[in-house]
């Protein structure tokens, strides 16, 4: 009986956060169209309105979307194998979902005799799990780009392949200072280390941390952008030059999985940068656990940081113009390589100097 | 806990038949890419977490990505692989049964091996002590091992320098250019 509830809460649990990370990848879509129209003054869902109400038109945009992807034709290119096409987005889509997996989401919930993590996996390697999974989403495009057997198809997926396994670099090492501060590669514990303050009136948030934290906020911050491949890092699906990329013979809901990842991407880096960098659930000087509502307040004080940066990447997305392939590359191997290089050598001089 | 580790084994024999036995290159690639995820999951299932970890980011993540676009680069997955000579397929054959043999000795003996005594058992999932075991007890290979990596990067850099000779030849960009420069003279 008592494993039998167990089971039942690890279903609840995950049954929540999947549905979580999906549903906030819907609605930054609809965010998308919104800041799309606003800031590039796009015709078409600026409009989108229920009787006059502006916010209504979410439903449109949530109801549309799918509805048309779900009525057009699944369009197989001849020639190509139809198992490995459909395969393909399957392959896009399902690392990034599970890795959301390690991402603890409040404090824990305690009950008479039993704790609750807010957390599905808790992996003491939570860091490298999500790094794998990353590592592992490059083979939905570079599928994607192979089985279409169209030239514009395997160019966007060439590129892709190569952005996101330059960007992992960067990634990678952006964050091994920020890791020798915390002294563990488990999520929960690195959020439970973000409580209190630095300096007496800084939240002791690991952009605090260290005076050189800021720098691998923004090294981290730039190379999950350039992960979710999406403008100013858009090269593989660049529409003026490759039509759709890796994308181009896919339709329908095939599309609309892409489309999907790429959004729940979005939503996972953004829940990356707040545990790391942002403190997680923890409010600043307020012990959010303490509360008897305390898992409660955190996961909407969670939820509501990750909702602030998937509006900024869509932001940025929206105002920045796309680089060339060569200047993206140069910035990731000439200039944010040695800068993650020099950081972390500086993180573990001032570490050493804080000792001494 | 055995229930898992029977599926994720039956899986990953089907998995590596796959490789053996897929008609193409690129399925089979693919199909090793699953044959190794699924050696990490065993290895969670272990409790050696890290390890898992490490297998996926490097083999599955890394050097499969690498061998993927080999295959598609150079154009190796046009058709069905051709039938391979008998000797490498006897060969082969002969040297996994001694390997499975071996290890099938290995494990009915409870034969203990030295390589694994410098970390203990209810560690190995740990990075920290995976960690000070590497730049401690195993220094020397550790050291060892970055040597021969760096050295491979400074060939590969070298191969891919040698103005002379195309990396590759009929196939890479030289010989599209120098196709392309004879065009420009037979025209002129």
């Amino acid at each position: 009986m008592d494993d039998l509830l167990s089971v039942g809460i690890v279903v609840v649990k995950a049954a929540v956060v999947m549905g979580a990370v999906l549903h906030l990848a819907a609605l930054t879509t609809w965010v998308e169209r919104k800041a799309s129209a606003l800031i590039q003054n796009r015709i078409g869902a600026n409009r989108a309105a229920i009787f006059g109400f502006d916010l209504a038109g979410i439903i449109n945009t949530l109801v549309a979307d799918p509805v048309k992807a779900l009525t057009k034709e699944d369009f197989v290119p001849k020639g190509v194998s139809q198992f490995m096409h459909s395969l393909a987005p399957f392959m896009g889509m399902f690392p990034v979902i599970i890795s959301f997996a390690v991402i603890p989401f409040g404090p824990p919930i305690v009950l008479d005799d039993r704790v609750i993590t807010l957390q599905l996996a808790e992996l003491n390697v939570g860091i490298l799990y999500v790094l794998a999974m990353g590592s592992l989403a490059v083979y939905g495009t570079v599928l994607a780009g192979w089985v279409s057997k169209n030239k514009f198809s395997l160019m966007g997926s060439l590129r892709a392949s190569a952005q996101m396994i330059s960007y992992e670099i960067t990634m990678g090492i952006s964050i091994i200072g920020l890791l020798a501060l915390y002294q563990t590669l488990d999520f929960a514990s690195i959020v439970e280390q973000q409580s209190g303050t630095v300096l007496g009136f800084l939240p002791k948030w690991g952009i605090f941390m260290s005076p050189f934290n800021w720098i691998a906020f923004i090294l981290f911050f730039v190379s999950v952008m350039a992960e979710t491949k999406r403008a100013p890092f858009d090269l593989p699906e660049s529409e003026s030059e490759l039509v759709a990329g890796y994308m181009t013979e896919y339709s329908g809901m095939k599309f609309l999985l892409f489309w999907l990842g790429e959004f729940a991407e979005i939503v996972v880096a953004s829940a990356l940068v707040v545990v790391l960098f942002f403190g997680g659930w923890q409010l600043p000087y307020i012990d959010v656990s303490k509360f008897t509502l305390g898992p409660l307040i955190g996961a909407m004080v969670f939820g509501a940081k990750v909702s602030a940066f998937c509006v900024l990447q869509v932001i940025i997305r929206w105002s920045v113009p796309r680089f060339r392939y060569d200047q993206l590359l140069n910035l990731c191997w000439k200039l944010m390589l040695p800068i993650a290089l020099g950081n972390l050598v500086a993180t573990i001089a001032w570490m050493i100097w804080l000792d001494s | 806990m055995i229930v898992a580790m029977w599926i994720f084994g039956v899986l990953t024999v089907l998995s590596a038949l796959g490789v053996v036995f897929a008609p193409r290159p690129l399925h089979s690639a693919l199909w090793l890419v699953g044959t190794l995820f699924f050696l990490a999951v065993h290895f969670a299932l272990m409790g050696a977490d890290f390890i898992a970890a490490l297998q996926v980011v490097v083999y599955a993540g890394a050097i499969m990505v690498l061998v993927v676009f080999v295959i598609m680069l150079l154009g190796l997955d046009e058709g069905p692989t051709q039938n391979q000579s008998r000797l490498t397929l006897y060969s082969g054959a002969i040297f996994c049964g001694l390997f499975l043999g071996l290890l099938l000795f290995a494990f009915t003996h409870q034969l203990s091996f030295p390589i694994g005594s410098g970390v203990s058992n209810g560690s190995v999932g740990d990075p920290r002590e995976v960690g000070r075991v590497l730049v401690t007890d195993f220094l020397y290979a550790f050291e060892v091992i970055a040597l021969l990596l760096f050295a491979a990067i400074i060939g590969a850099v070298l191969l891919a320098n040698d103005r002379k000779r195309p990396l590759m030849p009929g196939r890479g960009l030289k010989a599209v250019q120098g196709s392309a420069n004879d065009a420009a003279s037979v025209e002129a």
